[in-house]
């Protein structure tokens, strides 16, 4: 009995000599090794993940999708875990669209341990590439921006960098919508690397979607006719607006040169630019009809007042003609616009007197931002009537001396075809699903004066007009010419071969729908707006009408 | 163990061991006991506290005017509200002991000192470790739908932009003009004005081949040369055939194709995409008399509005002005070079313009 309890006590002591080596152990690795261990487990067990939020798209009037995010990855890899860098390199290049040696110099790069292999591989890829297993390759999840419709409306959409954050066009200017907030993801990881927890320290809140005025179709098709124009005239740059008057919806705006927006920077920094809001130039003769607009609202003239019209017209310093040469004569105001005579629209602006004339001017909205939604817009150049020289009221009434934009003219030019309301252009529609309220308008001149307006631009297609060749049978057109002469950059005077064709029209002129303004930027071969822009108008219209539903007359 | 001065046998032990301490010298102690106070005899009401001190003090004034041979009022009670919390004092009191005497009662005592405990808290610290395997197996099950979840989602985000690049006009328009499609050019298509009969007779009379070397010319290249000369097309919008079918039906194209065929003009009527806007309404069919001429043919690449009345079209030569329509749109037919139409009949595309006569 004694041996048995002596042998008890035995093993009792052992085990608890053992217990007091384990807890010494554990003292030791909770105590004195806690700080590195607890880091180390962290390291190891523990990660944090950001989750990009998905951006939000950006869909026509329609719910087309024209900008829409992808799941891709950042591709990372660590030197040190690398086990067998040419065998792997050899695998991923193809996946990572790189060369071999790229690859293979990412994998082997001394003294580090974090390398990027690539950035924004798309899922599919990336995918791929987690199923190899390599040992010190990272996948950082990663949101990509595509533009399933390349090259439609490029420079109206913008562009994304890799951070997510916009970097032109209405992905600049939206972005806070659009972009969201990225989650945190926490995801606790067991000895063979599997997770056993994840857990979503902050959710991700995707961006969200901005529904455009623009429709996708029409868009299409004005993008093509203006890549018509282009291969015909090899321009420097054109624009086309189409929009709706009456609300002043933007149902395409098109740029040429066209740029792919998934590849933005394979396209100069020119082409970029959207030249609808950034690029000023002198309208030219398609400014005329805001000089008649304010001498007949302030009822200096009737659409039936003569003038006499010199075949040279002396402006203090200034010799102005008309674009084709002719003898002395009489027109009238309507006259005067439907033959584009820039001797006329001289004297209509000299009767309204620089004052008023000026007064109207900015009464269209010139000289200022018209409030479009699209970010980098030019407000032009417009002097205040103190600012004028002798020679001034020579060359303002007809479109000389003031420099606007492309979207100024179709805003002004819509205010004629709704009835003389100004309203600022919109080409957001919604946001988030919820429709933007439509912007107020102002009216500017009375219904009357621009149904007159109207009128008289009607002739600019008839026969005899400037525009005649652009003309539809069926159709109830209106609209105005421009040609503009551009400044040479090296004289600083008026470029005899450089010049801007523009054109300005509205349909059915009786009850307008659609206004469509074209601007054409030193074309080539042809220089007139009825030859070079008025065709692109007709080619629009005749494709909108039908499918917008519009009544042709 | 529990020890013995816990139980009630200990307590008695207790109780007899509370007698008077003896001194060390083993004599008996000198200590008198003292008398336990007693309480003041109750009289009448409650127990202790103010109403007790108060009838109290009402006795005492009585018996000293009684004696005193006076006439003394005696206040009436004023607080009667004093009896529940007593109780309830009384209660809890009783509670605390009753929980103070739990361990020494007898039922835990054989509970304690039985084997039954061990079995019980074998199984649940089994059931501890089933639940705590099971919550990791949980947090394993969570964490792989979640990566299913993002993968789906990215799935999804892939399938969405297929769809838009595939619902791309210019591809579409691409595919249609490869299957013999040729959309009228803008001046091609004219508006009549709303005379049933005359509209129509009109619209015969303006029938005419469409310019499909100009269509076909002013068609974007399906492959990418240079993007400066617009002329390009995106990556992916190849003219593949095969994919025409399902493109032309889903993509909501305004492009679609009656036959002399007649199952080839239905499934041109199938091509109406619902995905179509509103307003972009396509008429395909190939009218009534049409798949029995086995003549007719249309290219309905104008796309009509549904708010402009309704587009309808006849094949045979025969127009179909729209009831009470305002104007008609005459499609001139595809060419004859195109398979598909070379029945050698003539479509009509019929739209009001809404107008005049309305």
């Amino acid at each position: 009995m004694a041996l048995i309890d002596r042998r008890i006590g035995l093993l009792f002591v052992a085990f608890i000599a053992l217990l007091g080596v384990a807890v010494t152990r554990a003292t030791y690795l909770g105590a004195v090794r806690a700080g590195s261990l607890q880091k180390a487990a962290v390291t190891q067990q523990v990660t944090k993940v950001t989750i990009p939020a998905v951006r939000g798209s950006i869909t026509d009037r329609n719910g087309v999708e024209l900008a829409i995010s992808e799941s891709a990855a950042d591709v990372a890899a660590d030197p040190y875990l690398t086990k067998n860098p040419q065998a792997e390199a050899a695998q991923l290049a193809p996946l990572l669209g790189k060369p071999v040696a790229t690859v293979l110099s990412g994998l082997t790069r001394p003294h580090t341990g974090f390398v990027y292999l690539a950035h924004l591989v798309p899922a599919d890829r990336a995918t791929a590439i987690a199923k190899l297993r390599f040992d010190g390759i990272t996948l950082l999840p990663q949101v990509t921006r595509v533009y399933p419709r390349s090259w439609a409306a490029s420079q109206v959409l913008g562009t994304v960098g890799w951070n997510d954050m916009g970097l032109s066009g209405l992905e600049y200017s939206f972005n806070s919508v659009l972009r969201g907030i990225d989650g945190v993801r926490r995801i606790v990881n067991d000895a063979i690397g599997q997770p056993i927890s994840i857990d979503d320290m902050r959710m991700t809140k995707p961006g969200r979607t901005v529904a455009l005025t623009i429709d996708a179709p029409l868009q299409d098709e004005v993008e093509q006719v203006l890549a018509g124009v282009g291969a015909m005239y090899q321009p420097k740059g054109a624009t086309a607006i189409v929009m709706n008057p009456n609300t002043g919806e933007i149902l395409a705006l098109a740029n040429w040169p066209r740029v792919n927006a998934n590849d933005i920077t394979g396209a100069p920094a020119y082409a970029r630019q959207d030249r609808a809001v950034g690029f000023t130039y002198e309208p030219g003769s398609t400014f005329k009809a805001f000089t008649v607009a304010g001498a007949l609202q302030d009822q200096v003239v009737t659409p039936f007042t003569q003038f006499f019209l010199p075949s040279v017209l002396q402006v203090a310093d200034r010799q102005i003609h008309d674009a084709e040469a002719r003898g002395d004569e009489t027109a009238s105001v309507a006259q005067i616009l439907k033959q584009s005579s820039n001797i006329g629209a001289d004297e209509i602006g000299m009767k309204l007197g620089a004052q008023r004339f000026d007064y109207w001017v900015h009464r269209f909205g010139f000289g200022q931002k018209t409030g479009v939604d699209l970010p980098g817009e030019e407000r032009g150049i417009v002097l205040h009537h103190q600012q004028y020289s002798g020679s001034s009221m020579g060359n303002l009434p007809m479109g000389q001396g003031e420099s606007v934009t492309p979207i100024q003219m179709a805003t002004a030019y819509a205010a004629i075809a709704n009835g003389g309301v100004l309203r600022p252009a919109r080409i957001v529609k919604s946001v988030g699903g919820r429709d933007l309220p439509t912007p107020g308008g102002q009216r500017i001149i009375s219904a009357s004066v621009a149904a007159n307006l109207r009128d008289m631009l009607r002739g600019v297609l008839a026969p005899g007009g400037t525009a005649s060749e652009a003309a539809i049978p069926g159709y109830d057109l209106a609209g105005k010419t421009g040609t503009a002469n551009k400044i040479d950059p090296a004289t600083h005077q008026y470029s005899s071969v450089n010049y801007v064709a523009s054109f300005m029209g509205f349909v059915p002129a009786s009850r307008p729908q659609l206004l469509v303004a074209v601007m054409v930027d030193q074309p080539q071969g042809a220089i007139y707006g009825g030859a070079v822009a008025a065709p692109a108008f007709q080619k629009i219209v005749g494709w909108a009408v039908p499918y917008l539903g519009i009544s042709p007359r | 163990m529990t020890p013995p001065a816990v139980t009630p046998a200990g307590r008695g032990s207790a109780s007899k061991s509370r007698r008077p301490p003896r001194s060390g010298d083993g004599h008996r102690g000198t200590i008198r006991q003292q008398p336990a106070p007693k309480a003041p005899r109750r009289v009448s009401g409650p127990v202790g506290g103010r109403g007790a001190g108060a009838g109290t003090a009402r006795a005492a004034a009585a018996s000293t005017a009684r004696a005193r041979g006076a006439t003394i009022k005696v206040p009436p009670r004023t607080d009667r509200r004093a009896a529940p919390s007593r109780q309830a004092a009384s209660m809890l009191a009783r509670a605390l002991a009753f929980v103070r005497a739990l361990p020494d009662h007898s039922l835990i005592d054989r509970l304690v000192r039985g084997r039954a405990w061990i079995p019980v808290l074998g199984v649940m610290l089994a059931g501890i470790v089933a639940m705590q395997v099971s919550i990791l197996r949980l947090n394993a099950s969570i964490g792989r739908s979640i990566e299913r979840g993002t993968a789906l989602q990215s799935q999804n985000q892939q399938l969405r932009a297929a769809v838009a690049t595939l619902a791309d006009d210019q591809r579409i328009e691409r595919v249609a003009a490869g299957t013999g499609m040729v959309m009228p050019a803008p001046a091609a298509v004219g508006f009549l004005s709303g005379q049933p009969a005359g509209g129509a007779g009109q619209a015969v009379a303006n029938i005419k081949p469409p310019d499909s070397a100009g269509f076909l010319a002013s068609l974007p290249a399906a492959t990418q040369t240079d993007p400066l000369t617009g002329l390009s097309a995106s990556a992916g919008t190849g003219t593949s055939s095969a994919i025409s079918g399902s493109a032309l039906s889903g993509a909501g194209s305004a492009t679609s194709v009656g036959s002399g065929a007649g199952s080839v003009g239905a499934a041109g009527a199938a091509t109406s995409s619902p995905a179509a806007p509103a307003g972009s309404g396509v008429s395909s069919t190939a009218g009534g008399a049409a798949p029995a001429s086995g003549g007719a043919a249309q290219v309905a690449a104008s796309p009509g509005s549904s708010g402009s009345g309704s587009g309808s079209s006849a094949g045979s030569g025969s127009a179909a002005s729209p009831a009470g329509g305002a104007g008609v749109a005459v499609a001139p037919a595809a060419p004859a070079s195109a398979g598909a139409l070379s029945g050698g009949g003539a479509g009509i595309q019929s739209q009001s313009s809404g107008t005049s006569g309305g």
